[in-house]
């Protein structure tokens, strides 16, 4: 999240701060998903959003399918390399802003598919917030995943800088993320 | 022959009171109301009342509560060490063989006495899709899978390879699983 | 002169406060918690001010200060006046029929005369549903500038559907006229004193036509192919977000609300208490020795009744909202011009004839 001139001026002072915290608490309650699922993954999220684990307790059970209104893109199931442009363009049209979810093996690192076709991780692609492992994961898992990404939201400064008009991911070479070392 | 027919309307053109879809909508908004209003009086029982027993909704209340996973559930992949301190595992490398994603990874070598253990052991916890082959090849008892399964998100994928540090469980711990295995392969319920 | 003006200052204040500083969030929360009680879950709850969570309102708060502080998008191509005046379009017009509608009766305070109504139009009803009707071009417009095909599809589908509701539920209301001999809002309730004169005695077809009709207008469920999830993205506000994607919302739940009110003034007696006269309620609380206080205490009962009276009706709107799946678009068209309009024509018929020949006695 980028900084207005405002802010670079007043730097840490209390207005912001705690400005900054009522925004990120507003935030981290709220979340509009996109669910963009394609594969056995979403079976997991049903069951997340279903009665049981309730993902409405967090406030995070409106999917808004429109990217203008949401804010979460959970990226559920694998990518292959011909939905890859689609994810892009997905994530490109969401207005700021926004955070990334990594649902599954296959979304973090291609997973059991170290394939020709198969994108070895999103993160290739758009940049992730949290990243959840499970083939699928556990609905507990998913939810602690939302948790560790409610206190991340949170804990961001600069919440006021809205960053209008950045270049779309696939235009800028330096938000193309490799993936973490050692993968095999 | 003495099961009753029952009648069935086919090719069903719908009166006027039905058309309306009134009788219909009723029936439907019947059905949700008494699941409201029950589901309503059990919480105002729990609130006001007795307590967890007499809520009738179904939802775990993570992370406050969460559900115990039966004995055959699959968790994270854990090494085990044993009671003298070192690790079971012997570095033959069945479980890197018999992984599906090959995500562990194995340098083995030899201790003085003639034992051999592993010099380095990474588990890819970004590639693992926890099926458990790794536990079912293994001859030595030496990686299970584990009940847990908290903690695994993490905001940066570089952190989510596992090293033998990492993965190393006391043998008391996993008491249960091992019980489990040893049943699955020598119980009277063996294929 | 002045003290007619602060009064309506008051009663305006009072009404646009209720509305959207009461109805729109708590709706709002309804939808979630009532939706989530119905599904044998426990809805939104975890938002917390210093630890108190009081069960779910605050989701409310943080729901509107994220939407306050995203990203306003117009996109590539759209016409930006209309892009941005669409939403104001649709949500003034919902708040704008509030000001016929009479939330109280006649009081007198201290020699003043009190009408709880912000305007006491003689065409009452004939008010409401031309404002009611403007809402359309919000949507419509919405549809158009966003230069995208399916908010356009959604928009046309909107339009059809709204315009082919209104024509019936005009005529769903003439009954009622003729049984009550007046437009005026205020004239209706007031003949509704007794609880045998109330609307929803004589009239319940009416009111089953009348109801179905507005929640068309509303694009609720079952009537919400315009905003059709599964097969419009989002149908006529896809491109919408923040500040604006939440005035659609709110125009939503206003004119929920509004339905609500309008069925309580026409069908079930306004603020009056069922079985309970004005007369019967000033003198019991000790109206001839105290009349101030005992008009000022019915004014506030009569107020609560017609509070308590609307959410009961927004109840059952949820309720229909969470029960019901979607119509197809035209099995929404059949149900509009093949059964709605013809009932409510058999009814006026109807009406008519039991009024000459006196088995409906006019009150």
């Amino acid at each position: 999240m980028g900084m207005t001139p405002e802010e670079k001026a007043l730097g840490d002072s209390v207005i912001f701060t705690q400005l900054d915290k009522v925004i990120g608490w507003g935030r981290k309650y709220s979340f509009f998903l996109y669910p963009f699922i394609t594969a056995c993954c979403g079976m997991e999220f049903m069951s997340v959003a279903g009665p049981r684990y309730d993902l409405d307790r967090f406030g995070a059970a409106l999917p808004r399918f429109s990217p203008r209104q949401a804010d979460l893109l959970m990226v559920v199931g694998t990518i292959s390399h011909r939905q890859a442009p689609i994810l892009v363009k997905v994530y490109n049209q969401m207005t700021e802003p926004k955070w990334v979810f990594a649902f599954g093996a296959c979304t973090i690192s291609g997973g059991m598919y170290d394939n020709y076709a198969t994108v070895q991780g999103i993160d290739t692609l758009i940049p992730v917030d949290i990243y959840v492992p499970g083939c699928p994961p556990r609905p507990e898992m998913v939810l602690d995943g939302l948790i560790r990404l409610q206190e991340k939201v949170a804990g961001q400064r600069g919440q006021m800088g809205l960053q209008k008009g950045i270049a779309p991911v696939g235009e800028a070479d330096d938000r193309i993320v490799t993936g973490g070392e050692g993968s095999i | 022959m003495a099961t009753k027919i029952k009648k069935i309307r086919r090719n069903v053109t719908l009166t006027l009171w039905e058309q309306s879809y009134v009788p219909e909508i009723l029936r439907g908004m019947y059905i949700t109301l008494e699941h409201f209003f029950i589901n309503l009086w059990g919480l105002i029982l729990e609130f006001a009342w007795s307590g967890r027993e007499d809520r009738k909704i179904a939802t775990v209340y993570y992370p406050e509560e969460s559900v115990t996973p039966p004995p055959a559930y699959r968790g994270r992949p854990v090494l085990v060490l044993g009671a003298d301190g070192n690790e079971k595992c012997v570095a033959c490398g069945l479980c890197e063989a018999a992984c599906p994603p090959q995500c562990i990874s194995i340098i083995g070598a030899e201790r003085a006495n003639g034992e051999r253990y592993p010099l380095r052991y990474t588990l890819d916890g970004t590639r693992c899709i926890f099926c458990g082959r790794c536990e079912e090849a293994c001859p030595k008892e030496a990686i299970v899978m584990s009940d847990d399964w908290r903690n695994l998100c993490e905001y940066d994928r570089s952190k989510m390879i596992y090293e033998k540090a990492d993965l190393l469980v006391p043998e008391e711990k996993l008491a249960g699983r091992l019980a489990f295995i040893r049943d699955k392969a020598f119980g009277k319920d063996r294929y | 002169m002045t003290l007619a003006l602060v009064e309506t200052a008051a009663k305006i204040a009072f009404v646009f406060g209720l509305n959207i500083g009461v109805f729109a969030p708590l709706l709002g929360w309804v939808e979630r918690k009532q939706s989530a009680v119905m599904q044998d879950r426990i809805g939104a709850d975890r938002a917390d001010v210093f630890g108190f969570t009081i069960i779910g309102l605050f989701h409310t708060m943080s729901d509107t200060i994220k939407l306050i502080f995203k990203e306003d998008f117009i996109p590539r191509g759209a016409d930006r006046i209309m892009h941005t005046a669409a939403p104001a379009l649709a949500l003034i017009p919902a708040l704008v029929a509030f000001t016929v509608i009479p939330f109280g009766g006649h009081y007198t305070l201290w020699g003043h005369n009190v009408n709880l109504v912000v305007a006491d139009l003689d065409v009452g009803a004939l008010f409401v549903f031309a404002i009611s009707s403007l809402a359309a071009y919000g949507v419509v417009l919405a549809g158009w500038s966003s230069n995208n095909n399916w908010s356009f599809l959604g928009g046309l589908r909107a339009a059809a559907q709204m315009f082919s509701y209104e024509v019936a539920m005009g005529l769903t209301i003439i009954g009622l006229v003729m049984f009550y001999q007046s437009l005026s809002l205020v004239t209706i309730v007031e003949k509704q004193n007794e609880f045998w004169h109330w609307g929803i005695i004589w009239h319940w077809p009416a009111f089953i036509l009348y109801f179905t009709c507005a929640i068309a207008e509303n694009k609720r469920i079952p009537f919400d192919v315009p905003e059709a999830e599964s097969e419009l993205v989002a149908g006529y506000f896809t491109e919408y977000s923040g500040m604006k994607f939440i005035m659609f919302w709110m125009a939503e739940f206003v004119e929920v609300v509004t339905i609500s009110a309008l069925c309580v003034v026409l069908f079930f007696g306004g603020h009056h208490l069922p079985f309970v006269t004005d007369a019967e309620l000033i003198s019991g609380l000790g109206g001839a020795l105290y009349p101030n206080f005992a008009n000022l205490a019915a004014m506030g009962i009569g107020i609560l009744t017609f509070i308590v009276k609307v959410i009961i009706l927004i109840f059952i709107q949820m309720t229909i909202r969470w029960t019901l799946p979607r119509f197809r678009y035209d099995q929404v068209m059949a149900l509009g011009w093949k059964l709605v309009l013809p009932a409510s024509l058999i009814w006026i018929f109807i009406v008519g004839v039991g009024i000459l020949s006196g088995i409906m006695p006019r009150p």
